[in-house]
């Protein structure tokens, strides 16, 4: 789901004349609180360009309770939550790290820090 | 934002100082908020004292709970008694002055301490070319400060707020997903990540006073040397394993990842400064473990702090953009198991 082109652009806009324009001229004293703001509108800019997250991991936790998939995303995350604390997945790291944890993290990145170097 | 005092408060503060003080007449020559702290109300005060022990100008900070506060905090009376405490013990701190539990007289309790010249502010420090000389020795700087606190052990008379816990990595845990419950999203990562460390229980086995906030952000520099550690809101008993894992933590670097501690040095010097200082061996892959911890609880506190802005309590763009630093710390907690355990667990 993603806005139409126009309100994107237009956001996209808005966010860069604060970045190029705004930014630099304005006084020290506000310069952590206008560099909030830039990044709350980068990314909401990202969300309406369609990089919301959730699908990887919905297509991750159907894939990992087949028998469930037409429960609701949310219903089957508190599950896995269950699953995880009792222990029921202690041996399943490979598959729960593959199937929903990179994936969940991934597109979370992408709308919050696509820009984070990732790895220790 | 309004004035951080008013007139009737302001004259309330000088009174009660002069008689604390024994002074003949206390005047506040200029109050001002200070930066810093999502959870208090800092102010500076330029203070002109006249008679008693502390006659002449003092430039001071006074401490007193903000608007909402973070259920993890501990009042500012007991952060007196943590700060008086350290202060003693030599740990270099903003000298405490006087605490006042009455809320009359400035709505909330509140303490004074000496204002420390010098500069917290990690985006700074991690680029300040004094810190980035000395690097290796500041590092070890920390490690003998850390070891220094960590020598305050239970029992401490002068701290009977603080409990130890029979298990402090399970009661830390227990306390992270009580607050995960209480925000009432599910949030699978965070709990691989606390799964994985109940399972693998490292620890030193001791217990000790912990800061529990010892990092980049908290720590007051001049010229590239320690000269306060601050925030004490948090400390308690704990496993003293936890603050090395605090202040090593990927996610208190502030962008600077390659120096290990805390964007400010490399990792060896602190551990091995803490070992010589401390008498203690470290175990440098439990230290890895307690990284995961405080990436876990960072994470935590973020997903508190965002629900304050969420649920009105405290509407802030700072908290409610904390949210979105919670995907980087999922991140953390995927490589820090990725090294601990090998891809899968």
């Amino acid at each position: 789901m993603s806005l139409p082109a126009d309100l994107v652009d237009l956001l996209e806009t808005a966010r860069l004349l604060l970045r190029e324009r705004i930014q630099p001229a304005v006084p020290a004293e506000l310069r952590f609180e206008t560099a909030m703001v830039a990044n709350a509108v980068a990314i909401v800019a990202r969300a309406a360009a369609g990089r919301l997250p959730g699908a990887a991991e919905a297509a991750g936790l159907r894939r990992l309770y087949p028998e469930a998939a037409d429960a609701p995303v949310e219903a089957l995350r508190r599950r896995l939550v269950a699953d995880i604390r009792t222990g029921r997945l202690d041996g399943a790291g490979t598959r729960l790290l593959a199937y929903v944890l990179r994936p969940r993290v991934a597109e979370r990145l992408a709308l919050s820090s696509p820009e984070y170097r990732t790895g220790l | 934002m309004s004035e951080p005092l008013t007139a009737e408060e302001r004259a309330r503060l000088e009174g009660w100082l002069a008689r604390t003080l024994e002074a003949t007449a206390v005047r506040i020559e200029a109050v001002r908020r200070l930066a810093g702290g999502a959870i208090q109300d800092n102010l500076g005060l330029s203070v002109a004292i006249e008679g008693g022990p502390r006659a002449g100008r003092h430039e001071l900070v006074l401490r007193r709970d903000a608007p909402s506060t973070v259920a993890v905090s501990r009042p500012r009376l007991e952060e007196f008694a943590l700060l008086r405490l350290a202060h003693r013990a030599g740990v270099p701190v903003p000298e405490p002055w006087s605490v006042h539990a009455d809320p009359g007289l400035l709505g909330k309790p509140f303490y004074l301490m000496a204002r420390v010249e010098g500069e917290a502010r990690g985006a700074r420090l991690v680029k300040d070319p004094a810190v980035l000389a000395r690097g290796p020795e500041l590092a070890a700087e920390l490690g003998r400060v850390l070891a220094r606190i960590h020598a305050l052990r239970p029992p401490l008379p002068e701290l009977p707020f603080l409990s130890a816990p029979a298990d402090p990595l399970a009661a830390r845990i227990a306390e992270l997903r009580a607050h995960l419950d209480g925000l009432g999203e599910a949030q699978p990562v965070l709990e691989w990540g606390l799964r994985r460390l109940e399972r693998a229980r490292p620890g030193s086995g001791e217990i000790t006073l912990v800061h529990a906030d010892f990092r980049t952000g908290n720590l007051m520099l001049r010229d590239g040397r320690l000269v306060a550690v601050l925030d004490w809101e948090f400390a308690c008993l704990a496993d003293p394993l936890e603050d090395l894992g605090w202040m090593l933590a990927k996610c208190w670097r502030f962008g600077a990842v390659e120096r290990e501690c805390g964007g400010l040095g490399p990792r060896e010097p602190f551990l091995e400064a803490y070992e010589a200082a401390s008498g203690r061996r470290v175990d440098r892959r439990a230290v890895r473990w307690f990284e995961l911890l405080a990436t876990l609880r960072w994470a935590v506190v973020a997903l508190l702090q965002a629900d304050r802005h969420r649920s009105g309590r405290e509407r802030s763009l700072e908290l409610a953009l904390t949210a979105h630093l919670v995907p980087q710390l999922e991140a953390d907690v995927l490589d820090y198991l990725a090294v601990l355990e090998g891809e899968g667990g």
